[in-house]
């Protein structure tokens, strides 16, 4: 320590740090602390360490800097740097944001003066000896006294050594010493931050969208939107063809549009099926209408019915008189006796049931469907029924004939034995099961049930089930073996499975395989995803959303070897970039860094 | 003192207390039996609908109107009306309202709703006249009010009003009081629209709503209980209910305030404060709050039921369904879980956490620092959501360092250039907002973020030089990021996912999503616009017109699916069945507000499927504060609804208490 003292004779930058500096490395901890050193360190020392010798220093920088700190004290009021120290110390109080405020505000004053005086270094860029010169990024006032030298506090008045972090005094005549300049609120070691700038053009333009499906559209699309914005003078159009009229009725519900008026455009006695996307504008009586302006209608499928209540119902059971198959999503205002005379009307006509929401529908509806219907019904969905649990299965499985069987998301979950039970009298025709979000099932259902009991399966649907295990989805698999490959699979947000599972998955169902979803698989392996193409290569949709082990190289494998592919979702992969392969025809979706333009 | 030779022991506090008050208020003594005799609880029977109200009264709105007004007549001379959220308690006050016609009447409601209320009087009602009392330019004089039939006015100016009336404000170094119009009115009618706002005694707002003088008074909420039994207090007290929300003492004294101002003696009768005892707490809070719901605690809520039978009316959504034809609504609870990196984080964050929690309970000194603890379990939750909102935060450098804030035009997100900012501070490229103001139809322009008419100079100088100016704007966390490397969330990639399968639809489906965290907000904003999501947002510090065209904005164009919404400003009283989808962001301890967030769009008027979903991250302290939420719902089903059961579900604790102690051990 004593050759520390009274010693102002300064070296060059050392070579580690203008070395560091090339390399991009900042050395800003480091030189906090070497500002002590301008006025404590002598020549001796210096050499030592540009020649890299000293056998004290070798063990890195951090350490030197604390030495040289504590060296620092010497040569500065102790009082000051206790007091530095504790400013980076300190939490943030009321008080001490009211004085960061004020802190701040001096600081960005002190940096426009700096920007002022840097132009004015620019214009008259002259020599200066390297020995002498602050150090980079630093900037002192042109007309400041020599680094080295001492000069008299503006401030206090006292006798200072002036040093590259020595600060003007704020209003100007002089300088403060480093105390002063502390208590002014500045930071005399504070880097003038750089102002964030905004990318160049040329950056931005850079294309990352990659859905292109519909970038030109068809003179037949361009012309259905422009009916769909004119759509209430639509009677002066006449004839349009059925598919139109679909994608005419889909654009209307997009822009919520339908109404009383505009819906004729979609009646003709002659109608044997319909499909209304949104019906939330149609009132009960517009409802009744519809049944008596299409009185041939065999399938009607209507979303959004949240009008629709027991009179529509009658008038329906009414004058259709040939309706087969009803598909409603959201009929929560039709009541238990209603849907009772319904399925009395339809007695050993309705093959197809269909509904989607509704907290109305009880034991005793279910089992007039099941008296009236059981011999003709083969497709029933009781998705988000309030009152459905396990007493109602055993009637359920007295619909011999059903090929297709959704019983998701009930208010409360059905559980495995009840379920095993209906497979085993039902399985033998099912081809398309849906089981989702009954969050009691287990391992045992699937094992038990499906394994046992539904030979003829093509699409299985079972998400939202956070019971399953990844070992008895892998064994359920790969002892399914009799059964023909599945072509749709969703087992999606069931955290457990992963490389297991799906490996089993992709041997026993891959070569069929069109549409597949394994979101939320979180931990399944990079290997065990890269397998996806090799084993199933037909492969149209494919959703791996939250498989944190999805990176570029997945993708490409992916789009690469499997070419029907249309859609990828990999929301919440992380590990997916903008620099992700891309290919004409397959929509990408979820990519973090992608935006639409 | 023969009830002690009866009881066999010495007798506690509050039975001393009990059995004084008895001896110097002989009244009070019978108070409750004469309450269960004397008042007839009001059986509600169908009013005929009123011919100055325009739209139709569903059966249990006539019901309740038969109620209101004979609830007038009787002791209360008003009442609270506790319907569940979205039951139209607007369109059956105004039925009120026309029904009886007297002016003046003052309506006191959140900023969110005063607009709605003034909307909703006039496309349903015929005649009567409104006034907002609320802005700069808002009438001074008390006379001018009186001449209006329904004046509308926020908590906050009721507040502030209040205020400087009482205390004075300070101006050029002088207190100067200013008298309240408000309170210097005789109003026919008061009515609180969501009460709860005063349910903290002893603040401002509720001394303010005390003063209101009225010959009717009448509580609007949907949730009149959030956290505690005493919240009651103030609405009863607002009610006027005598005796039960005055202060007695060993002597005849009486009186309706806590009034010691020598900190010492009564100002009435000289007794010292050991001598006085509120009734409602020593009746009805002190027994709940130590027993529960045993001994003394169920005689308490027996009193409670009492009294609440005969004031208050509510109706849930259950019960009338049939009348309602609203949908279900069904809550889901989305678990993501972290990934890696985000999982590392808040590991290390949560050790740092514990770590300084063991610390405080070493020491002994816990409760001395509830708030950091609070700041401590804030931060997690805000990990939970985003790092970015602990790394980038303005407010704890000790995690962010020096951030430097940019400018950020509102148009492109991008660091502005050439900025300049309109009148409603908000701040775009020079660029940017020509080309907005080119391309608009409009004859004038709505400003892109608050949807009012925008007024901004095109020709201003840029903002850079002015730092003053640019402070005042707020930039909010944008500002703070490097847009270019900026990552998502776990949280917001699964609200990503969620919004993008809905959009892929064949129909248009609206969403809401609530954060409590503004800038949680702005993060979501920005990578939702990123997706070529049309999104529009509502904050706190807008005006009642910004907001009013904002809900417009949403409610009005088909393109418009998104909209964000911070879970304080506009959790109460918004009317939005346009949408039919909530997502919850991030939980808050209390699950009233979350309930009050999910009836936006579950009420009248909604003809869509109601989904809620809650995003959760699975393994972090949100789980936590999950099982808490449903420990809260059972304490209000124990008190407002008439199912016992839900009693039994509760320990005395939680009836006491608000948040938990220690959620993180």
């Amino acid at each position: 320590m004593a050759r520390g003292a009274g010693n102002n004779v300064r070296g060059p930058t050392s070579a580690l740090t203008s070395f560091l500096r090339e390399q991009g490395i900042n050395t800003g901890p480091i030189s906090i602390y070497n500002s002590g050193r301008i006025g404590s360190i002598n020549e001796e020392e210096e050499e030592n360490e540009s020649a890299g010798a000293g056998p004290s220093q070798g063990a890195g920088s951090g350490r030197r800097g604390r030495g040289r700190a504590a060296r620092a004290t010497l040569a500065y009021n102790s009082a000051d740097v206790e007091s530095s120290d504790e400013e980076t110390e300190k939490p943030t109080t009321a008080r001490g944001k009211k004085r960061k405020l004020e802190e701040e505000k001096a600081k960005a004053k002190a940096k426009l003066a700096a920007k002022k005086r840097k132009r004015v270094d620019d214009e008259d860029e002259e020599y200066v000896d390297e020995y002498t010169a602050p150090s980079k990024g630093v900037a002192v006032a042109s007309d400041a006294p020599e680094v080295g030298s001492s000069a008299r506090c503006a401030d206090c008045d006292k006798k200072f050594t002036v040093t590259r972090y020595t600060l003007p005094a704020d209003p100007p005549p002089g300088y403060l010493c480093h105390a002063c300049a502390k208590e002014s609120g500045a930071d005399p070691f504070k880097k003038p931050a750089a102002p964030r700038r905004r990318k160049p053009a040329q950056d931005k333009r850079k294309i990352v969208n990659f859905d292109q499906k519909d970038r030109v559209k068809t003179l037949a699309q361009i012309c259905i939107s422009i009916l769909g914005q004119h759509i209430d003078d639509v009677e002066a159009l006449g004839d349009i063809g059925s598919r139109n009229m679909d994608a005419i009725s889909m654009i209307l519900a997009k822009n919520r549009s339908l109404t009383a008026e505009n819906v004729q455009l979609f009646y003709d006695v002659r109608n044997t099926s319909l499909t209304l996307y949104d019906a939330t504008s149609l009132q009960s009586p517009a409802l009744c209408t519809l049944a008596s302006l299409n009185p041939k209608l065999e399938r009607l499928r209507i979303n959004y019915c949240g009008r629709m209540d027991n009179v529509v119902l009658e008038h329906w059971t009414k004058h259709l008189t040939s309706l087969h198959s009803l598909d409603l999503l959201g009929p929560f205002l039709v009541r238990a006796p209603a849907w009772e005379a319904f399925f009395n009307a339809m007695k050993d006509r309705l093959r197809s049931f269909l509904i989607v929401q509704s907290p109305r529908f009880d034991t005793a509806c279910l089992a007039a469907l099941a008296t009236n219907c059981a011999t003709t019904l083969t497709e029933l969905r009781l998705c988000e029924v309030g009152k459905m649990e396990d007493t109602w299965l055993p009637t359920i499985s007295t619909f011999e004939h059903l090929t297709f069987l959704d019983l998701s998301y009930p208010a409360t979950s059905l559980t495995d034995e009840p379920v095993a039970e209906l497979l085993k009298a039902l399985g033998a025709s099912l081809t398309s099961l849906n089981l989702s979000g009954n969050e009691d099932l287990t391992d045992a259902f699937l094992l038990e049930g499906v394994r046992r009991h539904t030979p003829s399966l093509t699409s299985l649907t079972l998400a939202n089930l956070p019971a399953l295990t990844d070992l008895c989805v892998a064994e359920f698999f790969s002892s399914y073996t009799p059964h023909p490959p599945l072509q749709q699979i969703d087992l999606s947000r069931s955290p457990n499975l992963s490389s297991k599972s799906l490996a089993a998955l992709l041997s026993h169902s891959g070569s069929a395989l069109t549409s597949l979803s394994i979101n939320s698989w979180k931990e399944t392996s990079n290997a065990g995803l890269m397998a996806i193409p090799e084993h199933a290569s037909q492969l149209v949709k494919i959703d791996f959303g939250f498989c944190r082990e999805v990176d570029d190289f997945v993708m490409k494998a992916i789009i690469d070897g499997c070419p029907e592919l249309t859609e990828i979702k990999c929301f919440g992969c992380n590990k997916v970039t903008t620099n992700c392969p891309r290919k004409l025809g397959v929509s990408i979706k979820g990519v973090e860094a992608h935006a639409t333009q | 003192m023969k009830l002690r030779q009866k009881v066999g022991r010495k007798l506690t506090w509050a039975e001393k207390n009990t059995i004084a008050l008895y001896a110097y208020h002989p009244e009070l003594q019978t108070v409750w039996g004469d309450l269960e005799k004397d008042i007839e609880i009001i059986k509600p029977k169908e009013a005929p609908q009123p011919a100055k109200l325009k739209v139709t009264l569903l059966p249990f709105q006539r019901e309740s109107l038969f109620w209101m007004q004979k609830q007038e007549e009787g002791v209360w001379k008003g009442g609270m009306l506790a319907d569940e959220m979205g039951m139209g308690k607007t369109i059956q006050q105004l039925a009120l309202l026309v029904a009886t016609g007297r002016k003046p009447n003052l309506v006191v409601a959140p900023t969110v709703a005063i607009m709605q209320w003034k909307n909703e009087i006039e496309a349903h009602t015929e005649g009567l006249t409104v006034n907002v009392f609320h802005g700069n330019a808002r009438e001074k004089s008390a006379k001018e009010l009186k001449k209006f039939d329904v004046v509308l006015t926020t908590y906050a100016v009721l507040e502030s009003c209040f205020r400087k009336q009482q205390k004075g404000f300070k101006r050029k170094g002088q207190i100067v009081t200013e008298t309240s119009p408000l309170h210097g009115v005789h109003w026919n009618r008061v009515i609180l629209d969501e009460a709860h706002n005063i349910k903290e005694r002893t603040t401002n707002t509720a001394k303010g709503a005390f003063e209101l003088e009225s010959d009717y008074k009448w509580c609007l909420s949907g949730t009149p209980l959030q956290n505690r039994v005493g919240e009651l207090y103030s609405l009863v007290r607002f009610l006027g209910g005598d005796p039960f929300s005055y202060y007695f003492c060993i002597c005849p004294c009486k009186s309706l305030h806590w009034a010691f101002s020598d900190k010492r003696t009564c100002d009435d009768c000289g007794h010292s404060p050991m001598q006085h005892t509120c009734f409602w707490n020593n009746e009805i809070l002190t027994p709940i709050q130590k027993h529960g719901m045993t001994g003394p605690g169920q005689l308490a809520f027996k009193k409670l039921k009492i009294l609440l039978d005969r004031m208050m009316l509510r109706r849930t959504k259950i019960e009338r369904a049939d009348d309602l034809g609203l949908p279900p609504r069904t809550v889901i609870v989305r678990r993501d879980y972290f990934s890696p990196e985000e999982k590392e984080l808040y590991l290390s964050l949560f050790s740092d956490a514990k770590r300084q929690f063991s610390t405080y309970v070493d020491s002994g000194t816990l409760l001395n620092n509830y708030s950091n603890i609070f700041s401590l379990l804030t931060r997690m939750r805000q990990m939970a959501c985003h790092p970015d909102l602990v790394l980038k935060s303005k407010s704890n450098p000790t995690f962010s360092g020096d951030v430097v804030e940019a400018t950020i035009c509102r148009l492109c997100h991008d660091i502005a250039e050439d900025a300049i900012k309109s009148k409603c501070h908000h701040i775009f490229d020079r660029e940017c907002i020509k080309q907005y103001l080119n391309t608009a139809v409009e004859q004038s322009p709505a400003c892109p973020v608050c949807h009012i008419p925008i007024s901004i100079d095109l020709e201003a100088p840029a903002l850079e030089q002015d730092e003053e100016v640019v402070n005042k704007a707020r930039q909010g966390i944008l500002g703070r990021l490097d847009v270019d490397a900026w990552r998502s969330s776990s949280k917001i990639e699964a609200l990503v996912e969620e919004l993008s399968n809905l959009r892929s639809q064949d129909s248009t489906v609206k969403s809401l999503v609530f954060s409590q965290f503004v800038n949680f907000l702005d993060l979501i904003a920005f990578r939702l616009q990123r997706a070529g999501f049309v999104i529009c947002r509502l904050e706190g510090t807008m005006s009642p017109q910004a907001r009013d065209a904002t809900i417009k904005h949403f409610m009005n164009n088909v393109e418009v699916t998104v909209f964000l919404v911070s879970l304080k400003a506009g959790g109460v009283a918004l009317n939005l069945t346009e949408a039919s989808r909530v997502y919850l962001m991030d939980s808050w301890w209390n699950p009233a507000v979350e309930f009050q967030a999910m009836d936006r769009i579950h009420r009248l008027g909604q003809h869509r499927p109601v989904q809620a979903i809650k995003l959760v991250v699975e393994d972090s302290i949100e789980s936590r504060i999950v099982q808490l939420q449903e420990k809260k719902s059972a304490m209000v089903d124990a008190t407002l609804s008439r199912d016992e059961s839900a009693m039994g579900r509760l320990t005395a604790e939680d009836l006491g208490c608000a948040p938990a102690r220690a959620p993180l051990i």
